[in-house]
């Protein structure tokens, strides 16, 4: 619980509705409209006897300058109301005291010649303002001026509910105000989230590192990369506010520290993380570890993943944790990780206390940890709703088989690259079975990601390639896909399979996978490994989707 | 626009009632929360909210939501 004063020189009715019905603020407002003045001059008998901890003091100033007849009376009055705000904080050290900057609505008729004025005043009664606010610890700016600029000075005054009601600024304007108020709140109760966990790939650069390369990625002072160089920026300066950071990504380790290490346009750097997860591993396992290494509570902190089912895998098994939508246009990122920031970071002060505590927190995540349990994978997965549609290569599937073999480098076996035309021998060749597989989710469609090349001699069949695209790594798709082309295999009279990793710098992420499956290893060195499996030894494999044979 | 459900709306949220609460020809005077700011308030933000103008001269004349209802269709169309 919080207590506040709101000062004002107009009808704020409506704010001081809201907040009263904020079971977090206990609002004390002087008796009749307009009476700002006289608690600020009489400390003992207003504010003093509440037990305030932040004073709000909220005044439109072109009502403030109403009677003034000149610009130099209406300066002299500017100064010495600041001279009252300088007094006042001076007393009152022990309370916050925030003072709204000023916006002269702007009726007048003049030449366009003799126009100024008014913002001459309000230039001089801001930078006053600034002057107080860089002099007094206790001192803050409430920033009317630029929730008036961000809306528009139309919208956030209303004529008709002046003229009616003596009320000058809008409904709309009026929620403004108090969201303002309750962001204020919470940085003060000290409810603001502790850290930031962020994805890499299509989050803190365009691409994906693992198939674009260090090179090929979107990351850069101006045009396209610059959305992804802006938003570190933001993100960086919401480090500085003592906020932790930490990623959590789906890659190599090498491929994406690369990146951060020695990308010229790379803003964060790996010293501004506390915790770096770039592997495998389910991310929801990897978030609840950052919590615990941190010591810091599940519910404070905000996950950014560009991709939803990400996002809702984490929703689903650890709901504490936040999860922001991630905006479809790129071009927003800037706009969302400040909205992020006003929702979820809003820092009112930045003392030397939080400074320490940033560092503890540093030094807590260097100690042993404890894996925390989580929610069931087994039941998110199930309910992806994924379906799995197989068949054999057609004609026009050969364009993006090619392009599979291509371009994919996370989870592909043996690396083999194709062009269309041998792909196209592939489908006329008695020797050859290709199987391409499209994945759908309750998120949308995949498209075709899944491709296997088998060649057949006798009663043996070789598994030349088997690919799949990152996005739709980690849910077991490949277990249905390679149970389906088994089966297959088996009904041709096929009594032994043998397939092979080639090992790349790209592809550690499967370099288990055929053990997994029940493949035994034959032969193994440096550049490969050889394995087999006899049809009658093939094991149940895990199914969370449905599969759809074409 | 179904402008009665947007009104419904609106003065559930301003007026603290709910939905099911709101009667349309259940005259003011009958509302506790509906005092002379709560009048000005709705008005406000059915105009902020929906793009439509309830002119200076008849918000006076506003006894019930009914009246709002007829004042939005006759100036604005329905």
């Amino acid at each position: 619980m919080m207590n506040i004063a709101l000062l004002t020189n107009i009808n704020l009715e409506f704010v001081s509705r809201q907040l009263n019905n904020d079971k977090d603020i206990s609002l004390y407002t002087p008796e009749g409209y307009g009476n700002w003045f006289q608690p600020l001059m009489d400390t003992e008998s207003f504010i003093n006897g509440e037990n305030t901890e932040a004073v709000f003091i909220i005044l439109d100033t072109q009502e403030l300058l109403r009677g003034q007849k000149s610009f130099e009376e209406a300066q002299s009055e500017i100064e010495n109301i600041m001279n009252i705000f300088r007094n006042f904080l001076s007393i009152e050290k022990n309370r916050k005291v925030f003072i709204s900057t000023s916006h002269i609505k702007n009726d007048r008729i003049c030449a366009l010649k003799d126009s100024g004025e008014d913002i001459l005043l309000e230039n001089i009664w801001n930078e006053r303002l600034l002057k107080i606010n860089r002099d007094f610890d206790n001192a803050f700016i409430f920033p009317l001026n630029e929730m008036i600029q961000k809306m528009g000075a139309d919208e956030f005054y209303s004529d008709k509910m002046w003229y009616l009601g003596g009320i000058k600024y809008s409904i709309k304007a009026q929620n403004k105000i108090v969201s303002e108020f309750k962001r204020i709140k919470k940085s003060l109760l000290k409810k603001r989230k502790k850290c930031l966990i962020l994805d890499l790939d299509n989050t803190l650069w365009g691409g994906i590192i693992g198939e674009d390369g260090i090179d090929g990625i979107e990351l850069s002072e101006f045009k396209e990369g610059a959305r992804y160089k802006d938003f570190q920026k933001r993100i960086k300066e919401i480090k500085e506010l003592g906020i932790l950071l930490a990623i959590c990504s789906k890659n190599n380790y090498e491929d994406a520290i690369e990146v951060i290490k020695n990308h010229p346009h790379m803003v964060l750097k790996e010293k501004d993380f506390v915790a770096v997860k770039i592997n495998w591993n389910h991310k929801v396992d990897n978030i609840s570890e950052i919590a615990s290494d941190l010591n810091i509570g599940i519910d404070s902190l905000v996950f950014i993943d560009d991709n939803p089912v990400e996002r809702e895998s984490v929703r689903d098994l650890i709901p504490e944790v936040t999860v922001p939508e991630f905006p479809k246009d790129t071009s927003e990122l800037t706009k969302f990780i400040k909205n992020i920031y006003e929702e979820h970071f809003y820092t009112v002060d930045f003392t030397k206390e939080d400074r320490k505590k940033t560092e503890m927190y540093r030094q807590n995540s260097l100690r042993a940890r404890e894996k925390s349990s989580v929610g069931s994978l087994d039941v998110f997965l199930k309910g992806l709703q994924t379906e799995i549609a197989i068949s054999e290569l057609k004609n026009e599937d050969i364009k993006r088989a090619a392009e599979l073999t291509q371009k994919t480098n996370q989870f592909n076996l043996t690396t083999k690259r194709y062009t269309e035309e041998q792909m196209r021998f592939f489908l006329n060749s008695n020797e050859y079975r290709v199987y391409i597989a499209s994945v759908k989710d309750k998120y949308g469609d995949n498209g075709k990601v899944g491709l296997l090349i088998v060649k057949l001699e006798a009663d043996i069949a070789y598994i030349d390639s088997f690919i799949m695209s990152c996005r739709v790594m980690g849910r077991y798709i490949e277990d249905q896909i390679i149970e389906y082309v088994e089966s297959e295999l088996i009904k041709e009279g096929i009594k032994n399979i043998k397939s092979e990793f080639i090992p790349t710098k790209k592809n550690a992420p499967v370099s288990q996978l055929y053990e997994r499956l029940g493949y035994s290893v034959e032969d193994e060195n440096d550049n490969y490994k050889k394995y087999s499996i006899l049809v009658e030894n093939v094991p149940e494999r895990k199914k969370y989707g449905k599969l759809v044979i074409i | 626009m179904n402008y009665k459900n947007k009104i419904a709306e609106i003065a559930s949220d301003i007026l603290n009632l709910k939905k099911e609460e709101i009667d349309f020809n259940k005259n003011k005077e009958h509302i506790d929360s509906w005092d002379s700011f709560a009048h000005l308030a709705l008005i406000s933000s059915l105009e902020e909210e929906i793009s439509i103008t309830i002119p200076f001269e008849k918000i006076e004349e506003i006894n019930k939501l009914q009246d709002i209802l007829e004042i939005i269709e006759s100036e604005n169309g329905e």
